[in-house]
């Protein structure tokens, strides 16, 4: 190739990385194969990274598989929701890796939480994106207290101190659990008033009202106690209160659906205006 | 016997006449000269005219044919380069600034850098099909008219021959660069009247593999918007 081609074109290149060069700069994620190539919904985990020389090898074994145990057992319970998708080399670090597009192609690609985690010295963070919330909310509806981006710590200072408690913690997996339950509730949600076939309309429906329900039971169950253990208590107030609003507002669009026919439509709609109560 | 006057002016006609006679005898001269020269230069036009328009018929597809010689090879050149390239891009390990970068580089190839990178948005991948999207809409700034064809032409294919996901991309990439030709908006109108046929009209002419009911929805909106914000 001629060199003032070369040059041409490298000064081409350079003049195009210019103009379009901001979104570079942010988008640092190794791709995983499986999130586009395995169809139907799925839940993302990342590496559990270790900040170096902060965090012994052993130790961070031992919790990766605690958390891999935990995922697991997740998985039995919504495998045939779900599939459980495990990308070694992807640790997104950051907030602005899920920028709009990104967000919007994961979302298109079935993924409904993506999660990763990170150790130093005696603390533990696990960060989750919740897809849909982040790509209907906080993208599409611009709702900026609702990001669909968590943190969840489980900081040494601030009781987790004790190693198997914060394996149990970390290991733990509830918040990881009510957030899965949220994504599926937002995602069928939306699916379901596109569906033409009336019984899976009905069933999209009914399941979207059930998750946001199930979200706000294990919501309950991760409440922030302890300050620096698990969710921050106004990031857990926001998606208490989205998980409870969303349920009320499934009740409402299923019951103004005409393909609809399940029971929403039958009850009485002060009935659906809160989650019955878990037994 | 002739008189003074009668000899007066059989002088004066004579003058006159001889006037005439010289005034005769100059035009002929100049004619001849003119013929002269129109004589001298009619062989050498004749001669000349036709070597001449031979020679710019000549030149002209000579340069058209070298043109077109230089474009091919060039074209030849460019799809070596930009083969390289897009092997990069298809790397299975590959992390989204190398993706984005490397779709920027098929991008400065201008229009053979289109079909490559809409290739690429059919392999699928994250950071390929996000890449490749930001390469599409890039080489719209090089050549806008050709890129923007090149869309419509996808979005024209009803042989399964692009996923649901392909075209959701190819709308939106339209979309950001402004493809506001006609070409281009007949194919979002003839798209969304497909859409409107139902889904399985619509899966008889989109590869609707793994998609749900919530996308097919919400491409029904992206085509609304696109249209409206292109004049429908």
């Amino acid at each position: 190739m001629p060199g003032h081609r070369r040059a041409l074109i490298a000064l081409a290149g350079a003049w195009l990385l210019l103009v379009l060069g901001a979104p570079v700069a942010r988008a640092q994620v190794a791709d995983c194969d499986q999130i586009s190539h395995l169809p139907g919904d799925k839940i993302v985990m990342d590496s559990v990274k270790g900040v170096s020389g902060t965090v012994s090898g052993p130790m961070q074994i031992r919790l990766q598989n605690a958390l891999d145990m935990k995922l697991g057992e997740l998985n039995q319970d919504l495998k045939s929701l779900v599939k459980f998708v495990f990308c070694d080399a992807r640790w997104p670090g950051s907030e602005s890796v899920f920028d709009a597009d990104r967000s919007e192609l994961l979302n298109d690609y079935g993924v409904m939480v993506e999660a990763w985690g990170e150790l130093s010295g005696d603390d533990a963070v696990l960060y989750f994106a919740i897809i849909p919330v982040r790509h209907y909310e906080y993208f599409k509806a611009s709702a900026t207290s609702l990001t669909g981006y968590e943190v969840a710590e489980y900081r040494a200072a601030h009781g987790a101190a004790d190693p198997d408690v914060r394996l149990t913690l970390f290991g733990g997996a509830g918040e990881l659990k009510a957030m899965v339950s949220l994504a599926l509730g937002v995602a069928y949600a939306r699916r379901a008033p596109g569906e033409a076939d009336r019984m899976k309309k009905t069933n999209l429906y009914d399941s979207s009202r059930a998750f946001f329900c199930n979200a706000l039971t294990l919501l309950d169950q991760v409440r922030p106690k302890t300050p620096g253990v698990g969710f921050s208590a106004s990031d857990w107030q926001v998606l208490v209160d989205y998980a409870g609003k969303s349920a009320q507002a499934i009740a409402q669009n299923a019951r103004a659906d005409a393909g609809y026919a399940g029971l929403m439509k039958q009850l009485p709609e002060e009935k659906l205006r809160d989650c019955p109560k878990p037994p | 016997m002739t008189t003074p006057v009668e000899i007066r002016l059989t002088q004066e006609l004579a003058l006159a006449l001889a006037a005439l006679r010289r005034d005769a005898a100059g035009g002929s001269e100049k004619k001849s000269r003119s013929a002269r020269v129109w004589e001298f230069l009619q062989p050498l036009l004749t001669t000349l005219i036709p070597g001449l328009v031979l020679f710019l018929i000549g030149y002209v597809f000579l340069d058209t044919a070298k043109q077109k010689l230089e474009e091919r090879q060039l074209g030849t050149e460019n799809a070596k380069e930009v083969r390289d390239l897009v092997k990069e891009l298809l790397r299975d390990d590959i992390d989204g600034r190398t993706a984005d970068a490397t779709a920027l580089a098929i991008a400065a190839f201008g229009r053979y850098a289109v079909v490559p990178l809409v290739t690429v948005l059919q392999a699928g991948g994250e950071s390929r099909v996000l890449a490749a999207e930001k390469g599409i809409r890039a080489t719209a700034l090089l050549d806008r008219s050709y890129t923007c064809g090149v869309l419509a032409e996808v979005l024209d294919n009803r042989s399964r021959g692009f996923t649901l996901l392909v075209h959701k991309n190819v709308i939106r990439a339209a979309d950001r660069i402004g493809c506001g030709d006609d070409r281009l908006r007949q194919s979002l109108v003839a798209y969304r009247q497909l859409l409107r046929a139902g889904d399985t009209r619509y899966a008889e002419a989109v590869d609707t593999t793994d998609a749900n009911p919530g996308q097919i929805q919400a491409l029904r909106d992206d085509v609304d918007s696109a249209l409206k914000r292109l004049g429908q």
